[in-house]
């Protein structure tokens, strides 16, 4: 360590600058061509006879051409998920549907390395993410709802829990395999079949779950797979013989979902965007506070619905806080998502790119500062730079907008109840941080944020057994957990 | 003779207010209604809430108050105490009724 | 006083149609339901909360709180009883509410009014409008303050608008236009949670002795 001008310390990261590279092999993965529809247990060639490509958005290169699913395609698979709870899953023994869920489960594991080189090909997610993180996660959620197939009868004191039928799913492409394991794992645990889509971006690692689920012998239907775009998945919405809609994504598309099944019964729960707070007051550990606060925001890009996005440092602290923070920014590696070093790998898509960029800008516009980092970028790829703005109203739209990227907007505050009222002064409530020494503070401080996950000296972390979802517009439901059943049945005397 | 003097007295019908943030303020709109039962047998007029935004009481959520594992016991017992008032208050009309 | 109210009560049911036997029933089932949800105030968190055992060194708990501002549009027939079932689970949460009295038997709901007001009940916590359903449902789902909608009814048109209006800043809609609030089924501890959020806290257990360090 060594002296810095305002009298703290400046932790050294600069050996991290000269890495070798050092990339995870490609060859451990297979990617087909082309991939078919997973309906009834088998891929089928979608009835549009349509397909779309799927690119790397670190090198923009072609990895496979995707079926893309239409009304037709939907109904099939709706008709197989139907038949499936009917004849089969509905009527197996609990204890029986677990033991299909544990499969799935240890294939994953089995499997993972190919997964995550997949899933980082596929999003542009740093490799020791999609390793680290997503696979072993996903595989874990398996794990975790396969035990609950045959205990549910303990955890609805008085009631009884039945399944809601079939379970339409559509989860976003910032974790694509995780968002499906998230969903597949407590539907089936609690009786119901699946069809699910995942995002046009982020189809593979999906299509390769519908392989495994096709290895591990569950019964034909029981979990269907198809894949397209927005119209795709408005078919699923609409369907009249779904019975749940379970949807992770932008609240924009939430409030639509909701609005197109309001005259039915359909059931839903909606997991949406957040502007999570994150507080850094003048007795935390400075150091660890930056680091949290580092993973919050550009953790898989920024693309994350709880991602740290606001940054409220008290004010006495608040010139230490950012000068380390901008320290900290020079440091992080951003390029080859699968080079194990990466600590920020590609956006997702062009599109995605241009949102991040016309935020940067709208910021700038708005008189905030800017300070971005001075990492050489990739010449092809869709790349930016992780950026930080002071000066930051909080009115600004950086303040109040998702922007899903690796954008923070810094703000000062001076007392407790001030930092309350601006944290909470969002349509948003998905998720809070907070930082201090003092565990009273926490405590005040997380009753009072109206959001659904509070980490307190901690950001980013997720587990099985922990719900998850939002307040206000950030959506309804939770996942994980004990609670995340609850997303799956109906309660009967 | 009292007695057919009380049939035959003509009644003020009370004009009900409404019930907003514990006040009983009379509605913004000016309009009240008329109820009636089956036998169109009129009671009471009620104040008839204008369908306006601004006649919606803006209301903060007595969020912060209950939760958490330290706040926690505290105001839900103060809830607690206040509902069983209401209940004891109805119940005691009714024991002495 | 006193005396004057509980005749208040059982003759504003009488004249909505009711007769005496069943005023004085439901009277007393308002009450009995009040008793109950104000029982469970300081319950219903212990039973639905949870300690999570997370696989990293990490406290973990979950916790239910109120959504909020709850808009509730008030049964129509059970102009009483379905009133007091409606308010008395949404407040036992901590939430706050403004309730549509039934707008052809509104008596009892304004009669209630007072007597809430002076039962120590916090001014705000319950809020009761009188007027005419159809016209106000749209305010009470499209407004921007209030998290929650309850309807009672079973007309599908408006529970269509209703739903479609408070995707606006996505509410959470809640239809109880099955209950029979009169059964023992019209109590329990689910109808608070209707109206709760879970909360999820994460905090770091300092390690002692090995593993990974938690911040």
């Amino acid at each position: 360590m060594a002296k810095a001008k305002n009298n703290t310390l400046k932790l050294k990261f600069d050996s991290a600058r000269n890495l070798a590279p050092a990339p995870e092999s490609k060859s451990a993965a297979k990617i087909d061509p082309q991939y078919d529809l997973f309906i009834n247990g088998k891929f089928e060639k979608p009835a549009s006879k349509e397909y779309f490509a799927s690119i790397n958005p670190a090198t923009e290169e072609k990895l496979s051409m995707i079926a893309e699913a239409n009304a037709a395609d939907v109904n099939k698979a709706v008709k197989a998920a139907r038949a499936a709870y009917d004849k089969t899953w509905k009527k197996m023994p609990p204890a029986e549907r677990a033991k299909y869920i544990y499969r799935i489960a240890r294939m994953i594991q089995e499997r993972a390395r190919e997964f995550a080189i997949i899933e980082t090909l596929d999003g542009g997610k740093p490799i020791r993410e999609s390793r680290d993180f997503d696979v072993p996660t996903a595989a874990n959620h398996f794990f975790y709802y396969a035990g609950w197939a045959d205990k549910l009868e303990y955890a609805f004191p008085n009631r009884r829990a039945e399944p809601l039928g079939i379970a339409g799913q559509i989860i976003p492409w910032n974790f694509p395999l995780l968002m499906a394991a998230w969903k597949i794992a407590p539907a089936l645990a609690c009786g119901n079949t699946v069809v699910l889509k995942p995002a046009e971006n982020t189809s593979l690692t999906a299509l390769k779950l519908a392989e495994i689920i096709q290895e591990a012998d569950l019964p034909p239907g029981v979990v269907n797979i198809i894949t397209g775009g927005g119209a795709t998945g408005a078919a699923i919405v609409n369907h009249p013989d779904v019975n749940k809609i379970a949807f992770t994504g932008s609240t924009e598309v939430g409030k639509i979902i909701q609005r197109a099944i309001a005259g039915t019964d359909k059931k839903a729960t909606l997991e949406l965007g957040g502007k999570a707070a994150n507080i850094i007051f003048d007795d935390a550990p400075l150091d660890q506070a930056v680091e949290g606060v580092i993973n919050g925001i550009f953790f898989n890009q920024g693309h994350v619905c709880c991602a740290g996005s606001r940054l409220y440092v008290q004010e006495s602290v608040f010139a230490a806080v950012v000068r380390k923070l901008k320290d900290r920014l020079e440091t992080l590696i951003v390029g080859d998502p699968m080079d194990k070093n990466t600590d920020i790998g590609a956006i997702n898509s062009r599109e995605q790119l241009n949102i991040i960029n016309k935020y940067i800008k709208i910021g700038q516009q708005e008189g905030a500062d800017m300070y971005q980092s001075s990492a050489n970028l990739p010449r092809k790829g869709f790349y930016c730079r992780p950026t930080i703005f002071t000066n930051v109203a909080q009115s600004s739209r950086i303040a109040q907008e998702e922007i899903f990227g690796p954008v923070l907007a810094i703000q000062s505050f001076r007392t407790d109840d001030e930092v309350i009222e601006k944290a909470n002064n969002s349509p948003y409530g998905l998720s809070a941080g907070v930082w201090t020494d003092k565990g009273s503070k926490i405590f005040n401080l997380t009753t009072k944020l109206r959001a659904g996950v509070i980490w307190a000296n901690t950001f980013n972390k997720f587990d099985p057994t922990s719900p998850f979802g939002g307040y206000k517009e950030s959506g309804y439901g939770r996942e994980g957990g004990l609670h995340g059943l609850s997303a799956y049945i109906n309660l009967t005397k | 003779m009292a007695k057919t003097l009380i049939e035959k007295r003509l009644e003020i019908l009370k004009t009900y207010k409404i019930y907003i943030g514990g006040k009983f303020p009379r509605t913004e709109s000016g309009r009240y209604y008329v109820a009636t039962n089956a036998k169109k047998k009129t009671w009471p007029m009620f104040a008839w809430v204008r369908g306006k935004i601004s006649e919606m009481p803006l209301l903060r959520p007595v969020v912060p108050l209950v939760a958490g594992v330290a706040g926690l016991h505290s105001t839900a017992d103060k809830f607690c105490t206040a509902l069983l008032k209401c209940s004891k208050a109805a119940k005691r009309s009714l024991l002495m009724s | 006083m006193l005396e004057g109210r509980k005749a208040q009560f059982v003759d504003e049911l009488m004249k909505q149609d009711s007769t005496k036997a069943q005023a004085e029933k439901e009277v007393n089932l308002c009450i009995e339901r009040f008793i109950y949800y104000s029982g469970w105030c300081d319950k219903f968190q212990q039973l639905y909360s949870s300690v999570n055992p997370v696989a990293s060194s990490h406290f973990n708990f979950s916790v239910p709180e109120p959504t909020g501002v709850v808009a509730a549009i008030a049964p129509q027939q059970d102009a009483l009883l379905g009133l007091v079932s409606v308010i008395a689970p949404i407040i036992a949460g901590g939430n706050t509410c403004i309730v549509l009295a039934s707008s052809t038997k509104p008596l009892c709901a304004v009669t209630f009014a007072e007597v809430l007001n002076s039962s120590d009940l916090p001014g705000g916590v319950v809020n009761i409008l009188t007027g005419k359903v159809a016209e106000l449902v749209p305010y009470f789902a499209d407004h921007m303050d209030v998290n929650a909608t309850v309807f009672c009814e079973s007309d599908s048109a408006i529970q269509k608008m209703i739903k479609e209006k408070s995707a606006l800043n996505v509410k959470r809609v809640v239809l109880y236009d099955k209950i029979k609030w009169a059964d023992a089924t019209g109590q329990s501890p689910y109808f608070i949670m209707d109206f709760q959020e879970i909360k999820t806290t994460w905090h770091p257990i300092e390690n002692i002795g090995g593993a990974k360090a938690g911040y």
